[in-house]
């Protein structure tokens, strides 16, 4: 692993990598464990979240015709919504605030780059780390998520599951490489988890208020998470738009980043 | 031949703070050349400057004929650098890191960390933020002389060793040379470039005061001379006389500060009847704080 700076950002988070992973599964074991009760009683909460006000249903991210009492409507409002985004942003945010900023605070940023790295290879390198834990930690709730379907009997299409765990991915990754783009530009770490992560509430805050908001509407599409929930692809499959949108920004960001990171001073 | 390290005019300024102003330089192929001067003259803005750390303001730096911006990655390969306060892995143990740092520099791993770090009985297996401070500069310097580099940028590196291991680096510095690598250190420890260092610039408040070869530093060196005579002899006489200084007379005992030369004090000397002299060696501690005090005496 220790070959090249890749294998070392991902050597050097082999034990949070492990633990995302391990938490991951039995976390998705105890949801699906509680869907056969939630099924039973789908009428009680259905009749519960109508009640509530739209806007709250509109954080839920409620489209046309879901239902608590499919497998698929159960993790799409369960997990699609917030949860499982919120802990792949929080993952890949703290990567990308770490990967230049982090180390250029520590100081080991001084040590690799006075040796034979450009900076954009270093940036290109940590974000394909990024990308890559990323998606190893997608990938592992994908298998988690069918594990748990299969035990708990879910009725999950493999194929859509595929394209909305391929999502979570894609928009963790756009606010990871906001931070790793902040962090480039201006080498502070804290500013840069900070910027990320009131872009992602932004995001998400946008996009389910316009449901209601009229005003807010017109800018819905300029909130990546449009572009990640809009198309429901556990429901409805892949929306390749949409996903090649998110994939756009998740690497146009760190290549803005690169061309200020080129030109600036390191900070001791 | 092509300059290891030249120097045109270089200049940095952070925001509106000094870095170095007007640094003109030309270090020579397999060369030991000491850098030395105060805290905050501006060594580590200079050695940053040479690897591309940090850009200048204006001027500019040649590195083995390159520039640092320019040359990126293939220049860097053939050099060697040691930070001033070096930050390591702290989880990796020394053998991992070395072996990574190895790797990027197309080496197949340790390559010869191994035997440097036995040289310098560092204990490779232990985590680096484990190691005490001396054993953590350790691992720098290793790393910073694994890839055989053609040139060698050192930012004060024996800082924290004990003088044991600062003998068996100023042995590694000496083979450098033989094999003809090029050496530039910085220090504010200058009984260290004395021992090592072909050429020594003095660097003061961003600009270099004074560049010599280490006879030359010494022929100008300031000497405290005592002489002893059998009777009172004029002070006058021997105030008047050039390039002799803090003249004082007590008895028969005259005190004085001979720069270079001490010829024609020596004869003045002679005219009476001298019964001891007494001189004191010369210290490149005693002539940097003369050149220090004139600069800043000009400023
Ligand atoms: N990042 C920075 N921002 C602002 N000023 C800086 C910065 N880095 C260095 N300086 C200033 O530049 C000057 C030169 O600093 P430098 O670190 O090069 O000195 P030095 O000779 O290495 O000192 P020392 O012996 O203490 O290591 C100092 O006045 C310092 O305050
Ligand atoms: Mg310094």
């Amino acid at each position: 692993m220790l070959r090249s700076v890749f294998g070392a950002a991902v050597w050097s988070r082999r034990r949070s990598l492990a633990w995302w992973v391990g938490g991951s599964f039995v976390y998705l074991l105890f949801l699906g464990s509680a869907f056969p009760t939630i099924r039973d009683n789908a009428g009680d909460f259905e009749e519960m979240l109508e009640s509530y006000p739209e806007a709250l249903r509109a954080m839920f991210n409620m489209v046309e015709g879901v239902s608590l009492s499919t497998g698929p409507g159960f993790l799409h409002m369960e997990l699609f919504s917030l949860v499982l985004p919120l802990l792949l942003i929080i993952l890949a945010v703290g990567f990308g605030a770490r990967a230049v900023a982090g180390e250029e605070e520590e100081g080991t940023l001084d040590l690799l780059l006075a040796g034979p790295i450009s900076r954009r290879r270093w940036l290109a390198e940590q974000f394909g780390a990024m990308a890559a834990v990323t998606f190893l930690i997608g990938l592992a709730n994908f298998v988690g998520m069918l594990l748990a379907g299969a035990a708990f009997d879910l009725g999950l299409d493999s194929g859509k599951l595929a394209a909305a765990s391929l999502g979570v991915v894609l928009i963790a990754l756009v606010f990871g490489s906001l931070a790793l783009a902040v962090g480039a530009v201006t080498g502070k770490r804290g500013l840069a988890m900070g910027v990320a992560s009131a872009a992602a509430l932004a995001a998400y805050l946008v996009f389910s208020l316009a449901e209601v908001v009229t005003w807010l509407g017109t800018v819905q599409k300029a909130s990546p998470w449009y572009y990640y929930a809009a198309s429901a692809p556990l429901l409805r499959g892949m929306e390749w738009v949409h996903a090649g949108v998110l994939a756009a920004i998740a690497l146009a960001l760190p290549v803005a980043g690169g061309v200020i990171l080129d030109r600036r001073d390191l900070a001791v | 031949m092509e300059a290891a390290i030249r120097l045109e005019g270089l200049t940095k300024y952070y925001g509106r703070d000094r870095g170095v102003v007007g640094l003109d330089l030309e270090v020579l192929p397999g060369e030991v050349f000491g850098y030395l001067g105060p805290n905050g003259a501006g060594k580590t803005t200079t050695i940053r400057l040479l690897l591309d750390l940090i850009r200048p303001s204006s001027g500019r730096a040649l590195v083995l004929g390159a520039d640092p911006r320019t040359g990126g990655p293939e220049l860097r390969r053939q050099v060697g650098y040691l930070a001033g306060d070096p930050a390591l892995y702290r989880k990796m143990t020394g053998r991992q890191l070395l072996t990574y740092l190895g790797h990027l520099r197309g080496l197949d791993g340790l390559g010869p960390a191994e035997m440097l770090a036995e040289r310098l009985e560092l204990d490779l297996s232990r985590p680096i933020g484990d190691l005490s401070r001396g054993n953590r500069q350790k691992v720098a310097v290793v790393q910073a002389f694994m890839h055989s580099p053609q040139l060698l940028v050192l930012d004060e590196p024996t800082s924290g060793l004990d003088p044991l291991m600062q003998r068996e680096f100023y042995r590694l510095v000496a083979e450098a040379k033989e094999q003809g690598r090029t050496v530039f250190l910085s220090s504010h420890v200058l009984s260290e470039v004395e021992r090592i260092a072909d050429r020594v610039g003095i660097v003061r408040e961003g600009r270099l005061v004074v560049v010599e070869g280490l006879e030359a530093l010494k022929a100008k060196a300031l000497r405290r001379l005592e002489i002893h005579f059998a009777g009172p002899v004029p002070r006058e006489e021997f105030a008047a006389l050039p390039g002799v200084q803090d003249v004082v007379v007590e008895d028969g005992l005259l005190t004085c500060t001979a720069v270079g030369s001490i010829d024609r004090l020596v004869k003045a000397a002679a005219r009476y009847e001298v019964t001891n002299v007494v001189s004191h060696e010369a210290d490149l501690e005693e002539l940097f704080l003369r050149y220090y005090e004139g600069a800043g005496d000009a400023a």
